[in-house]
This record gives C-alpha cells, structure tokens and sequence, in this order.
C-alpha cells in the first residue's frame, strides 16, 4: 500500500483535468498554490523544527516581485517567477541570520512582526502596489486552465522532489541530528545556525515560487495574500495532513481547500472553523489527521484483507 | 600545542561557578579532574568546549584564544569531548551518529568515512550494532558511542566527561585500556570521573576542583596526600569515593 | 508645544502597552512560552467591555470591575485545556507545539469574533469624557483615565508579585520550577494563575485601548506585534524590561511619526518603527535590555 498510494496520487493529479472542468479546475490550480506552501512549510516546521509565520509573506513577495517584473521589467513569466523566488530567498537569508543565533521563538516572533509590516508596506505604497485594490497581474499563456493546472502541477513536484532530496541528503541527517540534541550537535563539529539557515531560506524561496505562480494564475495580487489569516490556513493545512510528512501537509492543502469550497455559505465562519480544526489536531492527534486516517484505512484494509478468502 | 585556560570566571546568577581558574593542558598528557560535587569540573569543560562563554578571563589552544568561538569551531579545532548524560542521535542508527562529526569536517570522502566508521564501530565494540538506533543501547553502550563519535575526526583533546558512568565493570577495564591506548598514540586526554580507582590509576596528573576554585595540580600521588584535597572531600578517603 | 504633546501621548499609551507586555513577560516567565494569542486576548478584553457597558449597559467602572474575573477564568480555562496536559507528559515537539497551539487559538478567536459581532469598528464609552488641560497641553479624557487605570493595574501587580506569598510562588516557579516543585509550591496551579492573570492583563489593556482606538476583530494583530517587540527589547521575561521597553516603543512611534512628511504614510508606518526597533535589538543586543545572555549552541 505504501508504494500505491503517491503512485494513484500522481496519475489522480495528473488526469484530474480530464474530468474535471472550469470552477472545479480552477479550485484544483488554487489548491496546488497552497499544497506547495504546506508542504514547504511543515518540512521547516515539522522537519527542523523552525517556525515561521512568514511563509505567506514570502509568498507575498516572491508574488509581488514576479508581477512587478513582467509589468515593469518586461521580463518573461518563467524568469520573474524565479526572480520571485530569489526575492524571497534573500528576505529570508536576512531574517534568518538576525534571528536563528538565538534559541527560542524568536525566528515566530519575528516573522510575525514582519508579515505585518510587510501587509502595512504593500497597502501603503499605493503608487507601486496599487494598495489594497490590488495589482492586475498578466497571466500565464492568457490564463489558460489546462497550461495553468500542469504549470503548478509540475511546480508542486519540482517541491517535493527537492525538499524530499534535501531530507535525504548530509543536510537533512545533520538537521535531524540536531533537532534530536543540538549541542550534541554542535560540539561535533554541527555548524547549527548555518544549517538552519539553509532550510530556511530554501523553504523560504519555495513559498515565493508559489507566489509567483499564484499571481500569474489569478491575475490579481492584494495585501488580502499576506494577512496573518492567510498564514492560519497554511498552519490549518500543515496540521491537518500532518507536518511529519511532505506529502501529507500538501493533502491536508488539497482537503481543506476542496472543504473551503463546500462551506462557501458558511464563507465567514471558515477560518473559525479551521481554527477550532487545527486546536482540536493538535490536541486530540498531533501527528494530522491525514496520517490517523491513513493508518486506521490501512488497519482496516490488513484485517480485511486477511479475512478475505484466498 | 597548548591548551590554556587562563583565569577563568564563569557567574550563573549568585553562584561563582569558577573562579579564576588557571590551568594547562599539554601535549600528551592524561589529566584527572576531579572534585566533589558541584565544583564546577563540567561548567569547565562547557567553557573549553564554548558551550557556555567565560564571563571573565581567557582559553587559549597554543596561541589563538578560542573562548570566544562557537562550539562548532572548537570542535574542528581538534577539541573533541563527552557528556556525563550521553549526548547522542537517539533515532539515528549507530552509523549515523558516527557519521555525523564525520560530514560536518568536509574533508572526508564518502568511503573513507565509510572504511573509518567501520574501523570505530570495532574498537567500540559495537560492531554487532551498526544498524540499531541509538535508543536501544544500553548506557554504557552509549558513553562508547559518543567517544566513537568524536573519534571519527580523530581530535588532539579528548575532554570526558564521567565516561565510566554505567559502563558494565567488564568494559570498563576495556576502556581504560583503550583510553591508555590512546593517550600512548599522543591523545591529549582530560578525564573527569569520580571513579577514584581508575583516575589514580590511569592518570599522570590530578586537577582538583572544589567549590570552583582550584584547589591543586600535581602528581596523584601529591595530590593523594593534599589536606585540602581531603578537606574538600570531607574527609572522605579516595579509595572508596 | 509639539514636542510636549507627543511625549505626554507617548507616556500614557506607553502605560497600555506595558499593561499588556506585561502580561506577555508574565506567562514566558512562568510557562517558558510565547503567548501567540496576545492581541487576540486583548480584543477579546475590548468585546467583554464593550458588551458588558454598551449591550448590557452596566455603569463603566462595573463594566471594567466584572471584565477582570471573567478574562482571568478565560485565562485559566484556556491554559487546562490547551496547554497544561502537553507539558504535563512532557510531550515531544512540545516548543513547537505551544507555538502552533497559541496561534492557532488566535486565528479561531479572531475568525470567531468577525461573525459574531461583523467586521465593523466598535467604541466603548470611556470611563471618562472631555478633556483635561495642563497649561497648553490638553490630553483627552479616555487616553489619561486609560493611562490611570493601568498604571493602577501595574502596581497593583507589582506588589503581588513582590510581597505577597503567591506572587513569590510564581516568580519561584518562574526561576526554577523544579526547585520549586521540591519547597512544595504547586507548579501546575501557579502555571495556570500565571497565564490567567497574563490574559487578564492583555484584555484590561483591551478595554482600555477600545474606547481610545477602535475595537474590530483584527485589532490584535498590530497590539500582539507592539507586545512582541516590546518583550524582546526589555529581555523575555523580565518585567522591569517590559516596562522599560514598553515606554521606548510608544516614543518611537510617538516621535517616529512625526518624522514622515506625507501625513497618510505617516499613520500607515506607525505600526512598523516596533519592526525596526525589533532588527536594532536582535542586531547589536539580542538578550534584550534587561535580559540574560544565553549562548547559542
């Protein structure tokens, strides 16, 4: 079953635009910007242990960066989604570096603070911004659905298969190693601030990535992508598919976006029940409820399956 | 090469857990710390290693002062130490944890980590144990690990830290020999252990500790008939500490 | 004349902010955690307020005097059900957990309130109107009575926290909760007054801060930030340094704000001196102010 299941997932993904259309494909294209902000996420916070609330700013910026370059740059989609990226690479080398010498929360602190300065700045600086109006963004291929979905399909997996390598590599043993004991770490030689770093700004530039990709799908990029609201969904999701797992954390995207579209006429208690969600995760089932669920279904099918008669 | 700790101060709150403490350390040599209690012999070996900064005075290893470096720093500097509770990876195998100081010094190939964890894992005695996680080792088992593992880099200074705590009496004996062994290839070794035994009958040089003040630093036999190495034991006899 | 008026705005804005930093330095002393729910405790205090006074119409000061029991059981309800049996089983992941969990009850709090009472700004009555002058500065009535209260608040604490036996329990606590634990002080219990009187403090301040500014489901945010940068400058959890830091703040935004020319970008930035103080202090003295130097391993 372990080796199915991601097997079923891709072909799922990749056929999904077959029989799926219109609103429900745009609801697919959306869920795949927020599947690559929870996956990245739960890496930093379920695999290093860092929490960060900028994960939205940083999409925000990388969003924002990208727009700006093809309106005012000229530059082609693809290069400014990668300039995007970089952007917000850089924005996080720096807040890193300011706050991950220190134990504590200092790095959550901090990027909580920031989030809310940048959310001032983009409403601000209306000239640049367009403020709170929002800034009309030209789309990828003329928004075409089908170039769309496979666009962020394909960036979803470039994700995983690099933040799934970096786990596997020296530097994910280091940082398990110490998140396991870290002066244990460090006085063998770990260079620990310096491997932090690393996680976090490659996390960092896939969230701008994906919001580089968000503003060329939707056309339309506000203040609204980096309210600390924003930033509770990506958490609601992480949590919910469970942050041990790359894989699950973008699930419990897909699941809470696909849910969000069926409590539409609960649109302004969403949130709260998101929020009342993530609480009850964390108390009643800390590791998600995507991995409880994948466990009781594979209990179920093991007892079944050796009933069944051979 | 000199390791130097130079009128070392160190404060945690009220409590002067040293107090201008001056010692060196030479090439070769197998120092004993020793003290009661609470005399700061492991808030000293946290200022050597840079887990805690000196609130005064300065450590010097030959000429460079490295008391203001972070731990990683120390560590490549060949200053390798252990825990009184072993520090090790607990969900890492016991290869893993091996490989750890092994990847972060950058000049070792993947098969030459390779050939030297397997080299360790037998002198530690954990050949049988490669692939078990670190959790499932005894206490003992994991004091042998944590040595291995600074063995990996092959450091100038071994600073232990009651590396005979839990280790079954059996290998106990192996592991003085092994730490003798050692010291003969040109190991500097500082042992702290309150294994009395062992300590005189390993060591070439006592440190005495108490109350983080230094109290003395001389042969063992010096040091055995030091009334105020006495005094800060209470009066209590070594053989039997 | 300027100069006078700011700093006397400073000053007393510089009290509200203290009364929640406070509360913030309070629980990381005690629970060795971030409260992340901060600005939302405190509008949950401006709510409280503006329904018991204005819904309710209960008198002012009764309005003020009931809000305290009530957001301190909030307090203790909050710390049993959410935080006390993770640190009880000394759970794992448990410094990650205390910061998704203290978040996350944030969003559900704020999300709560905007179908509740809808996303439109609310004001209390002061406990008093008109305006006070002093020569030729004038500072309005709600601002000096907010700044009066508070004050009062503080050193109502302060003194329990010096001189009377369960205040020494919880600094004890705060130092060392297992040296604690073996005096017989009861840990559990004291943790659990702690973020109580944590989140009475963040809503008083909310109840203050309502009639003066406006009570809206997001009003958190930006006061959660203040209380952030506040702590982190005074040093986490001491309280002689949020106090110190809470004054700084509310200068620098106070003075900060007349720096900017352009009248509109001037009240959009007042909010982001606090980031600015924040880089300065992670900068050049990341223990804070008052706090005690830890290495970084």
């Amino acid at each position: 079953m372990k080796r199915i299941f991601p097997a079923l997932l891709v072909l799922a993904a990749l056929l999904f635009p077959f029989f799926f259309r219109d609103y429900w494909l745009y609801v697919g294209i959306i869920g795949l910007y927020y599947a690559i902000l929870a996956s990245s996420w739960s890496m930093l916070a379920g695999q290093v242990g860092l929490i960060s609330f900028a994960h939205a700013a940083f999409a925000g910026i990388g969003a924002y960066t990208s727009a700006l370059l093809v309106i005012h740059g000229g530059l082609s989609i693809p290069l400014a989604m990668a300039a995007g990226a970089l952007a917000a690479a850089v924005v996080g080398l720096g807040i890193g570096a300011l706050t991950l010498r220190m134990r504590g929360p200092y790095l959550a602190l901090t990027t909580l603070a920031f989030s809310e300065i940048l959310r001032i700045f983009i409403t601000a600086e209306y000239q640049l911004t367009q403020g709170s109006i929002g800034l009309k963004v030209p789309l990828i291929l003329d928004g075409n659905k089908l170039v769309c979905y496979y666009t962020g399909l394909a960036l979803f997996v470039l994700t995983l298969v690099v933040l799934t390598f970096l786990i596997h590599s020296r530097v994910g043993l280091l940082l398990v190693a110490m998140r396991e004991d870290e002066d244990g770490a460090a006085t063998r030689g770990v260079d620990t601030v310096a491997y932090r770093l690393i996680a976090f700004v490659v996390t960092s530039a896939f969230a701008g990535l994906a919001g580089g990709y968000y503003a060329h799908v939707v056309g339309l990029v506000s203040p609204q992508m980096v309210r600390i609201g924003e930033m509770g969904l990506i958490l609601a999701m992480s949590v919910f598919g469970g942050l041990e797992s790359l894989l699950g954390a973008a699930l419990g995207a897909i699941f809470l976006q696909t849910l969000t579209e069926y409590l539409r006429i609960f649109a302004e208690w969403r949130l709260a029940i998101f929020g009342a969600l993530v609480l009850f995760t964390l108390k009643f089932a800390p590791e998600g409820i995507l991995p409880r669920a994948y466990l009781y279904a594979e209990r179920f099918m093991d007892r079944w399956l050796s009933r069944a008669p051979r | 090469m000199m390791l130097t700790v130079d009128q070392v101060t160190k404060n945690f709150g009220g409590l002067q857990a040293l107090s201008s403490v001056s010692v060196s350390f030479r090439r070769g040599e197998f120092v004993g710390l020793i003290g009661p209690n609470g005399s700061g012999k492991t808030t000293l070996i946290n200022c050597i290693t840079g887990l805690y900064r000196p609130d005064g005075g300065a450590i010097r290893l030959g000429e460079e002062t490295i008391s203001h470096l972070p731990p990683h720093r120390i560590y490549r500097r060949g200053i390798g130490r252990t825990f009184q509770i072993s520090k090790v990876f607990n969900r890492l195998s016991v290869l893993d944890n091996l490989r750890i100081p092994a990847l972060t010094e950058g000049r070792l190939r993947r098969h030459e980590v390779q050939d030297r964890s397997r080299e360790i894992l037998e002198q530690i005695k954990l050949e049988h144990h490669g692939k078990t996680n670190a959790e499932n080792l005894s206490g003992g088992q994991r004091k042998l690990l944590e040595l291995g593992m600074i063995m990996m880099t092959d450091p100038r200074f071994l600073l232990l830290d009651e590396p005979f705590g839990g280790v079954h009496p059996e290998l106990k004996s192996q592991l003085e020999d092994y730490l003798c062994r050692l010291n003969r290839e040109g190991k500097t070794i500082v042992l702290v252990s309150h294994e009395m035994p062992s300590v005189f009958r390993i060591c070439e040089r006592l440190v005495v500790l108490d109350h983080g003040v230094l109290v003395t630093d001389g042969s063992p036999e010096a040091v055995r008939s030091d009334e105020r190495v006495i005094n800060a034991y209470l009066g209590g006899s070594y053989d039997e500490a | 004349m300027l100069f006078l008026s700011q700093l006397a705005n400073a000053l007393v804005i510089g009290t509200l902010y203290a009364l929640m930093a406070l509360g913030l330095s309070l629980i990381f002393g005690v629970l060795k955690l971030v409260n992340f729910s901060h600005g939302e405790c405190l509008m949950v205090g401006g709510y409280l307020y503006y329904v018991l006074a204005t819904t309710l119409k209960l008198p002012l000061s009764i309005s003020l005097a009931l809000s305290l029991p009530v957001l301190f059981l909030f307090g203790v309800f909050l710390e049993r059900s959410l935080l006390r049996a993770p640190y009880q089983r000394r759970m794992a992941r448990y410094d990650e957990y205390v910061i998704l969990v203290t978040f996350a009850l944030g969003i559900f709090l704020q999300n709560l309130a905007l179908p509740v009472f809808g996303p439109y700004n609310r004001q209390a009555a002061p406990l008093f109107k008109g305006s006070v002058r002093i020569g030729e500065l004038v500072i309005a009535g709600d601002r000096l009575t907010g700044a009066l209260v508070a004050f009062l608040v503080i050193g109502i604490l302060l003194f329990f926290l010096y001189r009377t036996y369960l205040g020494k329990g919880l600094r004890a606590v705060a130092q060392s909760p297992g040296a604690a634990a073996i005096v017989g002080i009861k840990v559990l219990r004291m943790r659990a007054v702690a973020f109580g009187i944590g989140i009475t403090l963040a809503g008083v301040a909310g109840a203050l801060f309502g009639p003066i500014f406006l009570v809206n489901p997001e009003m958190g945010t930006s006061f959660a930030v203040k209380a952030f940068v506040i702590v982190v400058l005074g040093g986490m959890g001491s309280i002689k340094g949020s106090i110190v830091g809470a004054y700084i703040l509310a200068i620098v935004e106070s003075f900060g704000s007349i720096l900017l020319p352009d009248p509109s970008r001037a009240l959009a930035y007042k909010d982001a001196y606090g980031l600015l103080l924040l880089v300065l202090v992670l900068l050049f003295r990341p223990q804070g102010l008052f706090g005690e130097k830890e290495r970084r391993a």
